[in-house]
C-alpha cells in the first residue's frame, strides 16, 4: 500500500496535476455551454439534450484529449525526465508493483477529474437554464466518457513508459487520433476491415453498438497490449 | 547489515563497464569506493540497487533488496544531486519519499533541520545550487534511517564546513553499527573518513582492504636519510639491506625502503657516519591509490587513451 501513498503524494505535490485537472474541468464546462449555441443558430431544431451536451464536451474533443493525455503521461514522464525514477525504484525495487501503483493512480485520477468535469459542465448548464431532456441516459454517458478518457490516459501512460519521452507521451495519443482518421479516410474504402482493427475506431464502433463484443475486444487488446509492452520494458531496461 | 555484491557484470555494447566484481561492505565502518573516472563506480552502485540490468546479485543481509518488506529501511541511496522534480518543494519531495516507508512528518522535519534546509524547504529546487541539491539528496538517503547508506560522490559541490559535517555524520552513522559505502574522488577526505576501501579500475576489483593496509603497501613508504657522506652511507646501507632498498633522493640524501628508521639509524651509527636528518615518510591514500590504479586507468590527463 506504500506505493499508493507514494503515488498520491507524487501526483498531489506538483502544480501540473492541479493545473491540468482544472483545465479539464474548465474545458468541459466551456464546451458544454458552447454546445448550446448549436441549436440557437438553427431555430428549427429542438434544444440539444443535456446529456448530449455534457458527453459532447468530453468525447472527441481534441483539447480534452491532450489534457487527459497530460494526466496519463505524468506518471512516468516526470520521473524519467527528472531522474526521480531512480529514487522511486530504489524505494520500491519490485517494478511490477510500481507499474500497477502508477496505473491505479492514473486511472483513479483520470476518472475523478473527468467526473468533476462532467459535474461542472452539467452544473453550468443548470445554472444557465440550458437543460433539455432526451438523448442518451446518464449511465450511457458515464461509461462512454469513462472509456474514452481512460483510453487516452492509458495511451499516454503506455507511450511515455515505452518511449521514456514525456512530450511524446502527451501528443502521441492526439497524433494517433489524427493518424487513424487519416488512414481510414485514405484506405477505409479499399480495406473495409481496417477500422475494426484500429484501437480508436474500435472504441467508436463499441460506442455506436456495432459488433460490440468484437469492438470492445479489439479496444481492450490494444490497451492491454500497449500496457504489457510498457511493463516488459520497465522490468528489463536500466532505470 | 552486511552487503554482499557477487559477480556484478555490466556491458554497454562491446564495452565492459563492470567486470565480475565481487566485494562485501561491512557494518560499523565507512567503506570508501574508489576508482578513476569511468572505472564503473556509479554503474556498480546502480547494479547493486538493481536500477541497471546486468549479471550478478547483491544481497542485503543475505536477501535481494526486493525481498525485504521495506527497501527504504534497508538502503538509502544518493546517486545524483539533481534527482528531483524542479517544481516540487524540498519538503514535498521528502514527504513523498517518506510515504514510501511510512516515515513520520516529524522525521521529515528533523532531516530538514539536520541538513540545514529549513530556509529552502518551501522552495522549488530548480534554483538550488549543487551544494543544496547534494543536501537534499543526502536528506533523501537518510530519511528512513536505513541500515545501509550508498552515496555517490556526496561531497561534490559542498563547502568545506559541509564536507567536515558530512565526514563526522557518516562516521557517526557507521558507529551506530550501520553500513556506509561512499564513492568519492576526494581522496584526502576519504583518507580521514573511510576505514576500509574498495578500489576498482576498468570495472575490476583492485583492492578490498583497510585504508591502513592499502597505504602501508605503497612503495612510497620509506625512510629519508640525509648525510654529508652520502656515498659511504649508500654503500653501508646497500651492503646490509640490498641494492633495491636504497635510492639516491638528492645529492646529500637517500631514500631507503623496507626498513625502519631505527634500523637505518643503527646502520649509520655502526659505520660511524654522521646523520643530518632521519625521517619516516608515509604514503598518503592518494599516492597508494595512484600507484594501484596506474595500470588500470582508461583515460589519463595528458596521457591520451591508455
Amino acid at each position: 500500500m506504500e506505493i499508493l501513498a507514494f503515488e498520491y503524494r507524487r501526483a498531489k505535490s506538483i502544480r501540473t496535476t492541479w493545473i491540468t485537472s482544472l483545465f479539464v474541468i474548465l474545458a468541459a464546462a466551456a464546451f458544454a455551454y458552447l454546445g448550446t449555441f448549436a441549436d440557437d443558430f438553427d431555430e428549427g431544431l429542438d434544444r440539444i439534450p443535456t446529456t448530449d451536451l455534457v458527453a459532447g464536451a468530453l468525447l472527441g474533443n481534441p483539447i480534452v484529449i491532450v489534457l487527459i493525455a497530460s494526466l496519463g503521461a505524468m506518471a512516468f514522464g516526470h520521473e524519467y525526465r527528472y531522474g526521480t525514477i531512480r529514487l522511486t525504484l530504489t524505494a520500491f525495487p519490485g517494478r511490477v508493483g510500481v507499474f500497477f501503483g502508477k496505473l491505479f493512480t492514473t486511472v483513479a485520477l483520470t476518472l475523478f477529474v473527468v467526473a468533476l468535469a462532467a459535474v461542472a459542465g452539467y452544473a453550468l448548464l443548470v445554472l444557465l437554464g440550458e437543460t433539455a431532456s432526451g438523448g442518451p441516459s446518464w449511465a450511457t454517458v458515464a461509461w462512454q466518457v469513462a472509456v474514452f478518457t481512460l483510453t487516452y490516459a492509458l495511451l499516454a501512460f503506455s507511450l511515455t513508459l515505452i518511449t521514456r519521452n514525456h512530450p511524446l507521451g502527451i501528443i502521441g495519443p492526439l497524433i494517433l487520433f489524427l493518424l487513424e482518421q487519416a488512414v481510414i479516410g485514405l484506405l477505409g474504402a479499399r480495406l473495409e476491415w481496417l477500422p475494426s482493427v484500429l484501437p480508436l475506431a474500435s472504441m467508436q464502433s463499441w460506442f455506436s453498438g456495432v459488433d460490440v463484443a468484437l469492438s470492445a475486444g479489439v479496444w481492450a487488446a490494444w490497451m492491454v497490449g500497449l500496457l504489457l509492452v510498457g511493463l516488459v520494458l520497465l522490468r528489463r531496461r536500466d532505470a | 547489515m552486511i552487503v554482499t555484491a557477487s559477480n556484478l557484470h555490466k556491458t554497454y555494447g562491446r564495452t565492459v563497464a563492470v567486470d565480475d566484481l565481487s566485494f562485501q561492505v561491512r557494518p560499523g565502518q565507512v567503506t570508501g569506493f574508489l576508482g578513476p573516472n569511468g572505472s564503473g563506480k556509479s554503474t556498480t552502485l546502480r547494479l547493486m540497487l538493481s536500477l541497471d540490468s546486468g549479471r550478478g546479485v547483491t544481497l542485503w543481509d543475505g536477501k535481494p533488496l526486493n525481498l525485504h518488506a521495506q527497501a527504504p529501511k534497508v538502503v538509502g541511496a544518493h546517486l545524483d544531486a539533481k534527482f528531483f522534480h524542479p517544481s516540487r518543494s524540498a519538503r514535498a519531495h521528502l514527504r513523498m519519499l517518506a510515504a514510501a516507508s511510512r516515515t513520520s512528518r516529524a522525521r521529515v522535519e528533523e532531516v530538514i533541520s539536520l541538513m540545514g534546509l529549513e530556509s529552502v524547504a518551501k522552495k522549488k529546487p530548480k534554483g538550488f545550487s549543487l551544494g543544496m541539491g547534494q543536501r537534499l539528496g543526502l536528506a533523501t538517503a537518510i530519511l528512513a534511517e536505513p541500515e545501509v547508506l550508498l552515496l555517490d560522490e556526496p561531497a561534490n559541490g559542498l563547502d568545506p564546513q559541509s564536507i567536515h559535517w558530512l565526514r563526522d555524520y557518516l562516521k557517526y552513522y557507521a558507529s551506530q553499527g550501520r553500513t556506509v559505502l561512499v564513492s568519492s574522488h576526494l581522496l584526502s577526505e576519504m583518507e580521514v573518513m573511510a576505514d576500509h576501501v574498495v578500489v576498482i579500475a576498468r570495472g575490476r576489483l583492485l583492492a578490498d582492504e583497510s585504508v591502513e593496509d592499502l597505504v602501508n603497501r605503497s612503495t612510497t613508504n620509506d625512510v629519508l636519510i640525509r648525510s654529508p657522506r652520502v656515498d659511504e652511507l649508500a654503500a653501508a646501507l646497500t651492503e646490509e639491506l640490498g641494492p633495491d632498498a636504497v635510492r639516491l633522493e638528492s645529492p646529500d640524501a637517500l631514500a631507503v625502503s623496507d626498513a625502519s628508521t631505527d634500523r637505518v639509524g643503527d646502520i649509520a651509527f655502526r659505520h660511524g657516519l654522521p646523520v643530518a636528518e632521519l625521517t619516516k615518510r608515509t604514503a598518503s591514500l592518494e599516492q597508494a591509490f595512484l600507484e594501484l590504479t596506474e595500470s588500470g586507468q582508461d583515460f589519463r590527463i595528458g596521457g591520451g587513451v591508455a
